[in-house]
């Protein structure tokens, strides 16, 4: 009797054990795990894996709700991203275009995809531990399910961090909150479900209105092809730019307009050349959690776009300088 | 960039405007005429249109073009914030038929010229063209911290605009309709290059999603 209740106990602890072993194990995340790479990897999941959720979007205080649908389909990306209160507007993204639909303004705009972008050489973010400092936080659970909270903090005021909380599972972005470098929040995303895998629901049917705008017409224009480097026309050069930052790449979307992308390899700024502008403007303006700073330098207007302090923009503005 | 492309930029944000109801009095017989004689023109004005007819399920309307021109003037006379929202102010109102009987022309035109060409098209898709119809979002520009000096240096010179504008903005403050669209459509792009890059949140176009649709 009291072999078998042994037996039984053994078994039992033995089962335990197993079950631990299987927990630890079955856990996305070990003590040793490298920070920087469980950024990768979460940039790695938000891009080329399957999910699909609703989330609240705060900025300041206002207050959005989000349902986002992501897939892969013959290694491109498509996405749906449709806001769930006020207009029912909802962004599209295929392995061509991105279109932004108000279907209550009947109104729509359509860029290239970003997706040429993407196939630049490999951008080198080595440096990013010398701009942002990588911390493993403690275990939270988001939507239900099990994280582990990654902390960026950027080592200068040229940029901003970010606290988010990875998925254990699947290393997405269950909750993501974008501070300024005197830790105040910007803005913030919470998913409150999430679903990934096979279990995603198909937006292919949901793209029928860009497949629209995306029909031959006459005035149809070629995605603009990126360079790694300034085209041999261009008449300005890139000179000193803020520490981190680098050119990813130059588009041309239409003639007389040239958009230099830079990134730190974790936040990314735009700035737009127009030779002939129609429009000049000089200072700030803001949407979001996004500045945007316009200036004017030899008869071209410079306008730079970016989630990054002000500071920073004025910078790269002033990094586009005429041959 | 495509040749045979020859509307510039400039002339689709004037499109962009019309069809908002945001041109000047004085450029709107310019505008109706360059419709009705342009077919470039009438391309991204019927583009426009055949979107916005989708999106509100309505697009047997602008294919058929015998009630293309019905369609319009009714809209018109019916529903006046769809093709003639509020304008912006300090510009005249034309008599809403006349520019009603002007469009639906220009738009009827359109419809013959290119639903043909729209209607059973099995051809592969081109890829996407620049955003001749970006969002116009309402003007906004609250009076409290905001500081605007015009500069005008001569006449051949365009206006710069100076701006400077509270923090806490979730839109851009700027004077123009048409600044707001040409920024809205930068943040779109930039939010679409910049988000191959990096990823930090479940979308990279959070920020244009909430972009427009505060009211001043």
């Amino acid at each position: 009797m009291l072999k078998k209740t042994c037996q039984r106990s053994g078994s039992r602890l033995g089962s335990a054990a197993w079950a631990l072993v299987l927990l630890i194990s079955a856990s996305a995340f070990a003590a040793g795990d490298d920070p920087v790479q469980l950024y990768r990897d979460m940039r790695q999941a938000v891009h080329n894996s399957d999910y699909e959720g609703r989330f609240v979007y705060q900025v300041g205080e206002r207050l959005d709700a989000m349902y986002v649908a992501h897939r892969m389909q013959d290694g491109h990306e498509l996405e749906r991203l449709v806001a769930l209160n006020g207009e029912p507007k909802q962004v599209i993204r295929s392995a061509r275009a991105v279109a932004c639909l108000d279907p209550h303004r009947r109104k729509i705009s359509v860029v290239g995809s970003g997706a040429a972008i993407a196939t630049l050489s490999a951008l080198d973010d080595s440096r990013l531990s010398a701009l942002y400092r990588f911390t493993l936080g403690r275990k939270v659970r988001v939507a239900g399910r099990p994280a582990r909270q990654l902390i960026i903090s950027p080592r200068d005021d040229l940029r901003y961090g970010y606290r988010i909380a990875l998925d254990e599972q699947t290393r997405l972005p269950l909750r993501s909150i974008m501070l300024d470098h005197q830790g105040n929040v910007l803005s913030q995303t919470l998913f409150v479900d999430l679903k990934h895998g096979a279990h995603v629901t198909p937006i292919e049917r949901d793209l029928s209105a860009l497949q629209l705008a995306e029909r031959p017409g006459a005035d149809a224009l070629p995605v603009p092809a990126p360079s790694n480097g300034a085209p041999a026309d261009d008449h300005w050069r890139i000179a000193a730019l803020p520490t981190g930052f680098q050119l990813a790449g130059v588009l041309t979307p239409e003639k007389g307009l040239r958009h230099y992308l830079f990134t730190d390899g974790l936040t990314s700024v735009s700035l737009y050349l127009e030779e002939t502008p129609s429009q000049p403007f000089e200072g700030f303006s803001r949407i979001s959690t996004v500045d945007v700073y316009g200036t004017q330098r030899d008869g071209a207007q410079v306008t730079v776009v970016g989630e990054v302090p002000r500071k920073t923009l004025q910078l790269i503005a002033n990094a586009v300088v005429p041959k | 960039m495509n040749q045979k492309h020859t509307v510039d930029e400039r002339t689709n944000e004037a499109l962009s405007a019309f069809a908002d109801g945001e041109v000047p009095e004085r450029d709107l017989s310019h505008w109706i005429a360059t419709l009705a004689t342009d077919g470039q023109a009438r391309a991204r004005f019927s583009r426009y249109r055949l979107i916005g007819a989708q999106l509100a399920g309505e697009e047997d309307r602008v294919i058929d073009a015998s009630s293309v021109a019905g369609a319009v003037s009714q809209r018109l006379r019916d529903e006046p914030t769809v093709l003639a929202p509020r304008r912006a102010r300090g510009h005249a109102q034309l008599p809403r038929l006349a520019l009603g009987a002007a469009l639906a022309a220009g738009v009827a035109a359109m419809a013959v010229s290119v639903a043909p060409r729209l209607i059973g098209n099995t051809a592969p898709m081109l890829q996407a063209e620049a955003p001749s119809f970006a969002f116009a979002p309402r003007l906004s520009v609250p009076a409290d911290g905001i500081t605007m000096v015009s500069l005008t240096s001569g006449i051949q010179r365009p206006e710069v605009v100076r701006h400077a504008f509270p923090a806490n903005g979730q839109r851009w403050k700027v004077l123009s309709p048409a600044m707001q669209r040409k920024l809205s459509r930068y943040l779109l792009e930039h939010n679409e290059v910049a988000g191959q890059i990096s990823a930090k949140q479940p979308s990279a176009h959070l920020n244009y999603i909430i972009s427009y649709d505060q009211q001043p």
